[in-house]
């Protein structure tokens, strides 16, 4: 998203902007081939949807306002939870499997970029069902957006909510030593996680398995054997199986290769209840996709429906992004005329005709100064006869059907 | 080709040591030197030599896929990056000091000098003492000894500084060594080359053990 600022160069917003629009209808383009629709939720959200919910954005990072009656509302911090407590609110039945995807603006203000309120976020829901196949789709659905803009080597690595909320749940610490675990997880640090638990009185197979996921990252074909050997529970035993199947249904999908299995990976959202993942681009430091599967979320808005989803930072991506297969443009003119009737009459006639045509027309006077590209056609009207010029050549022709021929049906211009 | 951000300082001989140990030689490399980027010999690895506070920035951001710093700048710079391996260099500890007469910190009002704010504010809110930080950039001894602070939060290696400056040691918040760090997205996309490496510094490690 770009922040319209009044210092800002005006020409270089304009083409960010047109850059998006590609950019966008190419993820549109791909979600809806793979049957999702588009919906959009509303910008103002009650604050207390956020502050009563459990595992949501930090209350402090929300932009709050106030509306007429002095309600506080927040902008849209996110866009799973709006859409998770629609599904949850009004679906009658039993439902079926729903995919939803959507382009919006979220508003969230965070330490290190106070100045940066809304984030431009692409992303897709399914509801209603849990099966590993849908996981897998939207997994290979993740990759294959990836590879429509451009980047062959975006890696997928994926993890477990709920291995490690199983690991994490036989234990017992206070407040400080669980930010302090979680911290040493997160940062694969095996030195001071290993002095953490030298006096902790855990049971040793966990003990095991806390210092072994640090190293349980790689590729799948090396990780899922390794984390066997681990003494696991059932709950931890499922959820390797249920990585296993996922993926193997990715190598039917084709879209094995970059992956990466990562039994550490934490959410700041508490809300993922199995598999979670993250995407990466070659000179992005940070993910530039998170997702993963959320089941029970939506029994906080009073019914149970199993989903998964995930979001693109668009801002992230679009820095990165060269636009290698640019949509075809609509090609620029500028027409200019003098101050005779005839000139005026054939210039408003011809732009009609071009702008008919798909061009971008702009029609003035002479004299009139427009700021315009470098690569810019001019056409310039005396009397009966149009002279077109641009960095290559000049030409006169002597009436509009000979001109609109020469636009509209050659590709040398 | 592995990008890896060096920090200046006193930990920069036993860094190049330990990457002419595993086989990266820098032949123009000298402390002296005002180039930035060095290549290896062999065009492996781009060595970026910057500020030792920068080297976690420059991994968290991935202008750099691998970091060599010490333990007090990544605590102090809150980085999200992995944390791989403890390479048993440049030890000391992140400790309180204060005047010598003084013997504890007080428990209100405390004026806390230090490079490290965020480390002193985290530690002193963990021991709900409020206290109000003066981020300075260097000599943080002479703080105490004219009255600009209570006490400082500094790294101590051999104590020699506080005791010359009539300070001493009031608590210790954590130990320091030089720490191996990657960018997560480097470390995704290029894992099995980052693996190679760690591996490759791990055994040396384990050799001079």
């Amino acid at each position: 998203m770009i922040y319209v600022q009044p210092n800002q160069v005006l020409k270089t917003n304009t083409s960010t902007c047109e850059k998006k629009n590609v950019f966008m209808s190419l993820l549109e383009n791909r979600f809806q081939t793979y049957g999702y629709k588009e919906v959009k939720t509303p910008m103002f959200e009650p604050y207390d949807l956020y502050s009563t919910v459990d595992g949501l954005i930090q209350q402090k990072d929300m932009i709050k306002v106030i509306d007429s009656t002095g309600k506080v509302l927040v902008l849209r911090p996110d866009a799973t939870i709006p859409l998770a407590r629609m599904m949850a609110q009004y679906t009658e039945d039993k439902l079926k499997t729903s995919r939803y995807f959507y382009m919006m603006d979220v508003f969230r203000q965070t330490e290190s970029k106070t100045n940066n309120y809304n984030h431009m976020q692409a992303g897709i829901e399914c509801f209603g069902n849990a099966s590993p196949g849908i996981d897998a789709e939207v997994l290979a659905l993740s990759k294959h957006v990836f590879q429509d803009i451009g980047f062959p080597d975006f890696t997928l690595e994926i993890g477990h909510a709920g291995f490690i909320e199983e690991v994490l749940s036989k234990l017992s610490f206070q407040e400080m030593e669980w930010k302090q675990l979680k911290t040493y997880l997160q940062a694969k640090n095996k030195n001071d996680l290993q002095t953490f638990l030298i006096d902790k009185e855990i049971d040793n197979s966990m003990k095991e398995i806390l210092l072994a996921i640090p190293d349980l990252y790689g590729t799948p074909e090396s990780i899922i054997p390794k984390v066997k050997e681990l003494s696991l529970t059932n709950q931890m035993k499922k959820a390797v199986v249920h990585l296993e199947t996922i993926y193997q249904q990715l190598e039917l999908y084709d879209m094995a290769d970059h992956i990466v299995i990562n039994f550490g990976l934490l959410n700041q959202m508490t809300y993922y209840s199995d598999i979670i993942f993250q995407g990466f681009i070659k000179g992005v430091g940070k993910p530039v996709l998170m997702g993963g599967r959320y089941d029970t979320l939506t029994e906080q808005f009073g019914m149970e429906i199993p989903a998964i989803g995930f979001a693109c930072d668009i801002d992230l991506i679009l820095n990165m992004w060269e636009n290698s297969c640019p949509k075809e443009k609509n090609k620029d003119v500028v027409i200019h005329y003098d101050d005779q009737m005839k000139s005026i009459k054939n210039a408003y006639r011809l732009a009609n005709e071009l702008r008919r045509a798909n061009w971008n027309v702009l029609c003035e006077h002479e004299n009139e100064e427009t700021s315009i590209g470098n690569n810019t056609n001019y056409i310039v009207c005396i009397q009966d006869k149009f002279i077109f010029q641009n960095k290559n050549k000049r030409e006169i022709f002597p009436a509009i059907q000979d001109i609109l021929k020469k636009l509209t049906q050659s590709n040398e211009i | 080709m592995l990008t890896i951000a060096l920090a200046k300082g006193r930990t920069v001989k036993d860094a190049i040591q330990i990457l002419r140990e595993v086989g990266y030689e820098f032949p123009d490399f000298h402390e002296e030197s005002r180039k930035l980027i060095f290549y290896d010999e062999q065009q492996q690895l781009k060595m970026l030599f910057v500020k030792a506070v920068d080297v976690p920035t420059y991994v968290e951001k991935g202008a750099a896929d691998i970091g060599i710093v010490g333990k007090d700048h990544i605590l102090e710079a809150k980085a999200d990056v992995y944390e791989l391996l403890d390479l048993k260099f440049g030890k000391c500890k992140i400790s309180v000091a204060g005047l010598k007469d003084s013997h504890s910190y007080p428990m209100e009002n405390v004026t806390v000098a230090s490079k490290y704010p965020t480390i002193a504010r985290q530690f002193f809110m963990r021991k709900n003492i409020p206290i109000e930080t003066i981020k300075l950039n260097g000599s943080v001894e002479l703080a105490p000894l004219i009255g600009l602070s209570d006490i400082i939060v500094d790294i101590v290696e051999t104590g020699k500084t506080l005791q010359e400056n009539n300070l001493m040691v009031l608590d210790d918040i954590a130990k320091i060594s030089t720490r191996l760090i990657a960018n997560k997205a480097s470390f995704a996309i290029q894992t099995e080359v980052i693996q190679l490496f760690i591996q490759k510094i791990q055994s040396v490690l384990e050799v001079k053990q």
